[in-house]
């Protein structure tokens, strides 16, 4: 009965193996969509705007208030910088009436560098960062906040 | 009233730990260095280069700060052991003033994110600078170490100089004596009084004003900037992002310069610890000179860039160029910076003691007590 089992497992794993190489031949037959050639962003590039104006303002309310957990805050502003980064590669790509302009992706070029400055604090457990840091990171987000605002009104939406 | 007083509290305590926990790490590794500074440097050929008269010793020293990724409260230790193994003062003051302001990672991020040509004027200015510091203290400052050795201001500690020839591990140890033992209590103490004045200074000072001044290219606020930012404690490359926002928001070039060279250059805690250490004249012409000289340079890069000046760059170099400079930038871990913090405050501690216990033996001095007759009775 053990020895049956034991057949019917390798049996099973030898299945596995072959329908995973019939799976990987199909894949390398059959063209990619068009949508996988292009790394264009599935949601307009406002949204992901927004998403990181929503981020970047937790961050900052979170230095505000000193409860900004060191380790967690670095990864954050990783996440951050990578997520403008493909933005802006993936922004020459999309239709030119929902391309996000240059003076807005600075804005937020400049919010990076300043979450930056904030995540190389010496710092203990908690981000502390200077007055004057932290007083420029809440300016620059009412900056970011404003150009979006405006940004969006110019596109209805 | 109570709550703006809280607010106060709450700013000035944050003030107070951010600049600590910032410095703590390279004002520690500093005293550690500064100790092997004393024992190392004079023989060798460092020494040398650094203490030769004219252009060349100046221009070592600011070569050396240039590299070395060391704020301006970090930079004091070491200045203070190479000022008091005997090296010239212009070289050990443009050496202070050239570290903080520049060094490779602050200029990769300068070039991402104020553009070319003021960051051809920063590292301009960066290499400038100090040298005309160096000079202006050497010509009016108080002399070095061997010409008055009474700039000491806590008495030192009876240590005798190495023979060249003793064993290696030996000169080590002492080194790390002379650093932590001598120079740590005096530079802490002093270093731990001008993070209090700074923080009240940056917790006083309304905001905006700062970005008032900054905002515009006037005469009052280039001024305003300098004196505001020689009193302050900011790192070059936290300070740069700063100077782009303001500067995108509408500061002039010359004030972001300006904010930028003297923010970074000095500050209260290193002033103050300076001017314990090293010399009051020589201080006070540091000082002086490092607020006109930029205030002055303010000016030409205004006259040069404005009107017209608009500070543009490529978003995605401009993000390539922060990571890099992140790269270049060493981070120190969160518990090393915290204990850091906590033993500068015991050596700062230990050398407000030592001068109390100096004073007080001053006063018996002169109350007639000394001489042993308290003793006989």
């Amino acid at each position: 009965m053990r020895g049956l089992a034991r057949r019917a497992v390798m049996a099973s794993q030898g299945c596995a193996a072959g329908l995973l190489w019939v799976l990987l031949a199909c894949l390398a037959v059959v063209p990619a969509p068009a949508a996988a050639a292009s790394p264009r962003p599935k949601a307009p590039p406002l949204v992901h705007v927004r998403q990181l104006n929503a981020m970047s303002g937790r961050l900052v309310s979170r230095i505000r208030a000193g409860t900004a957990g060191a380790a967690h805050f670095r990864v954050h502003v990783a996440v951050y910088q990578e997520m403008l980064r493909e933005l802006m590669v993936g922004n020459p790509q999309v239709d030119r009436s929902d391309r996000l302009p240059n003076a807005l992706l600075m804005k937020l070029v400049r919010m990076a560098a300043l979450l930056q400055a904030a995540a190389a604090c010496q710092t203990g457990r908690d981000i502390v960062c200077s007055l004057t840091l932290i007083n420029e990171l809440d300016r620059q987000q009412r900056r970011v906040g404003a150009a979006l605002d405006g940004l969006a009104g110019a596109r209805g939406s | 009233m109570n709550g703006a007083l809280a607010g106060f509290g709450v700013d000035f305590g944050r003030t107070v730990w951010s600049i600590a926990v910032e410095a703590g790490p390279w004002v520690l590794l500093s005293l550690v260095a500064g100790g092997l500074v004393h024992e190392f440097v004079p023989s060798s050929r460092l020494g040398r280069l650094l203490d030769r008269r004219g252009m060349a010793g100046l221009a070592g020293a600011v070569l050396l700060g240039a590299l070395l990724p060391i704020c301006s409260c970090g930079v004091v230790p070491l200045a203070v052991s190479f000022y008091r193994s005997g090296l010239r003062t212009g070289a050990v003051m443009a050496f202070t003033a050239a570290t903080p302001i520049i060094n490779p990672a602050a200029v990769i991020l300068s070039l991402a994110l104020l553009g070319p040509r003021i960051t051809a004027a920063y590292v301009l200015l960066g290499l400038v600078l100090p040298v005309v510091l160096g000079l202006a203290a050497e010509r009016w400052g108080e002399g070095p170490v061997g010409a008055d050795a009474g700039a000491a201001a806590v008495r030192p500690l009876p240590l005798e100089a190495s023979p060249p020839d003793a064993a290696f591990g030996r000169r080590v140890l002492r080194a790390l004596r002379w650093g932590m033992l001598e120079l740590g209590p005096s530079i802490g103490f002093y270093l731990l009084v001008g993070v209090l004045l700074a923080a009240l200074v940056m917790a006083s000072v309304p905001q905006s004003w700062i970005a008032h001044y900054l905002g515009g290219s006037s005469l009052l606020g280039l001024a305003a900037v300098a004196l505001f930012g020689a009193s302050i404690y900011v790192c070059a490359v936290a300070n740069i992002p700063v100077a782009a926002t303001l500067l995108a928001a509408g500061a002039g070039p010359g004030a972001a310069i300006v904010f930028l060279v003297t923010g970074t250059a000095t500050n209260l805690p290193e002033l103050l610890a300076l001017y314990h250490t090293i010399g009051k004249r020589t201080v006070i012409i540091y000082a002086s000179a490092l607020v006109a000289a930029s205030f002055v340079a303010g000016m030409l890069v205004n006259a040069w860039l404005l009107p017209g000046f608009a500070p543009a760059f490529d978003p995605l170099r401009g993000l390539n160029g922060i990571a890099a400079s992140a790269r270049w930038q060493p981070t120190v871990s969160a518990a090393l910076a915290t204990a850091s913090v906590y033993l500068l405050a015991v050596l700062g501690c230990w050398g407000g003691w030592l001068r109390i216990r100096q004073r007080l033996g001053r006063r018996r001095d002169a109350d007639g007590c000394g001489g042993g007759c308290c003793g006989a009775d």
